[in-house]
């Protein structure tokens, strides 16, 4: 029997009853069927072609090719995002993944489509070539962290997308228009309830450019900057903020930086010691140190003394944001952590990380030489914002000092505080901001606080509630402590 | 023409492109939209309704669905589904599916129309393009450089 001929009509009944998956390959059957399922894909909110997939989160991907292509998954009967940082060649397929990778140096990533939508605008695959080490680095922890399956990074990628606060940059090496060489793309995770206006307006301020920066602001979560001069793109770091590290217990004989440099790097890239220098004050050495934010923070090392015995050395940070417990990562907390095993029975036993992690500020009464407080201004700041930068000396202003102190004792009496942390990549000393202002209670705390550290006599407010008051009360005496015995905290 | 039957049921005959006629319940035969609409306007009380579109041996199919369907109660759901799927699989290939599908989409019958186009979707699923322009006699109106394109654009649909 002769083949029939279809009216469009049937066609177009037919075709709407034909699985997701087959929409696109029978585009190819003919014009009109191609121009049908074009429409009926964007009726079904399937991902298009690749000319249409690469307008998804509404920019132009012409110009930052990142995403590259879309796999269907016959088991999860969804639809895959695959990412590289090249434009993908030819031929690339969502099955052989590892093949694709390893020929492109790009990523894989497998997230599902519907994810794809609603939390990761774009990639955070960095093409920038002004960062070759960092982009290194973001790969290697991608690939690290994915190592054990795709699968469960694909659920990674969806609890950072929820909760993390980091900043990742993306740039197109391939285009010759200055304008865009001298762009970053930049998402914020997780920033839900989060200020636009001031996030950009914070980012100029943080980088202190001379020629300024462009920034327009793309998707709720994205935004574009355009740097004036392509010599400032490379003050941006991607993966590593510095961070003040207390180095305890360096028996007195071994400080020097022959010894102190190495166990530095354990932690991170060592940039400077304090005005004390390799022998430190007391008990401790304090070092400046770029720590890398995608792994867990550095606790303790154990080293060989001469002598044969070994001698345990613990490390403490100044001004650390919230991290997880857990994995001992920064960015997200505890409940949030996705590198915990449900199996896994030292999670019950006990939380290899703690509060004791963070470091107390230095030594705000302690008296110095005005250079040195110059100094120590630079250091104090770094969680202040930017409201106290222009403040003189921390000396002269003992509330700020304490209302830092105050607000990171708050959290901790309260369990992890959920507020949101901005957390800008800068070489400079202003790494960490805490935007916002306080929630109410919190400000009517430090208020109180700052009566009580002024006339220590003097009751607690009594609209204070009961709760809330003894905390306070816990909070002042450590923050008294804190004062007079800067170097007290436990080890 | 329209018959009274001892039911009191009202009696319509349809006659078929090849002049086949078949006399069925106005009940059965109300399930066509178009069926409905001609008898609503009167057509079927001077004689037989001409369906010039639909041959005999697919309008015996097409009353045979419209039998069971008028016939069944919403209760029979399960059973109607399983004589659904019996139905379809009797008009065995691509060719007569296609012919039902034309008649009852001339007809305007919703039901067959959902069944037949579903059957056809899945027939067509596991094939490649140049399998289906092969199966309904489309021709394949990309230029080469186009052909590339969208096959291009598409690769990743091939498992």
């Amino acid at each position: 029997m002769a083949n029939p001929t279809l009216p469009s009509v049937i066609v177009e009944e037919i075709l709407e009853m034909l699985p997701s998956k087959s929409i696109h390959r029978f585009r190819q059957v003919s014009k009109s069927w191609s121009s049908f399922l074009a429409v009926l894909a964007t009726e079904k909110n399937l991902p298009a072609t690749i000319s249409d997939r690469q307008k998804i989160g509404d920019i132009d991907h012409d110009r930052w090719i990142c995403a590259c292509g879309f796999g269907y998954d016959s088991v999860v009967d969804d639809y895959k995002v695959f990412i590289t940082t090249k434009p993908a060649p030819n031929g690339v397929t969502w099955d052989n993944p590892d093949e694709e990778t390893d020929e492109t140096g790009g990523v894989f990533l497998n997230i599902k489509f519907s994810e794809f939508r609603k939390t990761i605008a774009y990639t955070e695959a960095l093409t920038s070539p002004y960062a070759p080490l960092e982009i290194k680095q973001l790969q290697t922890s991608v690939k690290e962290s994915g190592a054990t399956s795709t699968q469960q990074y694909g659920g990674e990628v969806e609890a950072t997308g929820e909760k993390e606060d980091m900043i990742f940059l993306v740039e197109d090496e391939e285009t010759e228009n200055v304008e865009v060489n001298h762009s970053l793309l930049c998402r914020v995770l997780g920033m839900k309830s989060g200020n636009p206006q001031a996030f950009t307006g914070m980012m100029k301020n943080l980088w202190c450019l001379a020629k300024g920066i462009e920034a327009t602001q793309i998707t709720r979560t994205s935004f574009l900057f355009q740097f004036n001069s392509g010599r400032d793109v490379r003050k941006i770091q991607l993966c590593k903020a510095p961070f003040w590290v207390r180095i305890y217990d360096v028996p007195w004989k071994a400080r020097i930086e022959q010894n102190v440099l190495p166990i530095c790097r354990k932690v991170g890239e060592y940039v400077e010691f304090d005005e004390d220098g390799v022998l430190g004050s007391g008990s401790f050495i304090r070092a400046r140190i770029r720590v890398n934010v995608e792994k867990p923070l550095a606790k303790e090392i154990v080293t060989k003394r001469a002598n044969g015995s070994s001698v345990r050395i613990y490390f403490r940070y100044e001004r650390l944001p919230n991290f997880c417990y857990h994995c001992g990562r920064l960015g997200h907390l505890l409940k949030d952590c996705m590198f915990i095993n449900d199996n896994d029975e030292e999670a019950e036993i006990g939380i290899p990380y703690g509060e004791w992690l963070r470091a107390s500020p230095k030594k705000p009464f302690r008296m110095r030489s005005d250079k040195g407080s110059d100094k120590d201004l630079g250091n104090q700041t770094s969680s202040l914002s930017i409201a106290s930068k222009n403040a003189g000396s921390p000396y002269s202003q003992p509330s700020v000092t304490r209302t830092c102190n105050a607000q990171r004792k708050l959290k901790f009496d309260h369990g992890p505080a959920d507020e949101h942390e901005l957390q800008s990549l800068t070489p400079k000393n202003q790494n960490i901001l805490t935007p916002g202002p306080a929630s109410n209670h919190q400000y009517e705390l430090l208020e109180s606080i700052h009566k009580q550290a002024v006339t220590p006599s003097k009751p607690t407010k009594p609209h204070t509630p009961g709760k809330k008051r003894r905390s306070l009360a816990t909070l002042d005496s450590n923050l008294l402590d804190n004062h007079t015995h800067p170097t007290n905290k436990p080890i | 023409m329209s018959i009274t039957t001892e039911n009191n049921e009202k009696m319509i005959t349809l006659m078929s492109s090849d002049g086949e006629e078949f006399v069925v319940e106005e009940a059965v035969a109300a399930q066509s939209q178009t069926i409905k609409h001609l008898i609503e306007d009167g057509c079927s009380t001077e004689g037989s309704i001409p369906l010039p579109n639909v041959t005999g041996r697919v309008l015996s199919e097409v009353i045979q669905y419209c039998k069971k369907h008028s016939s069944s109660d919403d209760k029979e759901e399960k059973e109607l589904e399983a004589w659904d799927a019996e139905f379809v699989k009797a008009a065995d290939d691509h060719v007569a599916l296609t012919d039902l599908m034309m008649a009852a989409n001339f007809l305007d019958i919703k039901g067959l129309l959902d069944l037949v186009a579903q059957t056809l979707a899945n027939m067509i699923t596991g094939k490649s393009p140049e399998e289906v322009r092969r199966m309904w006699n489309i021709k394949n109106d990309f230029t080469p450089e186009e052909a590339e394109k969208v096959r291009k654009e598409n690769q990743w649909a091939f498992e």
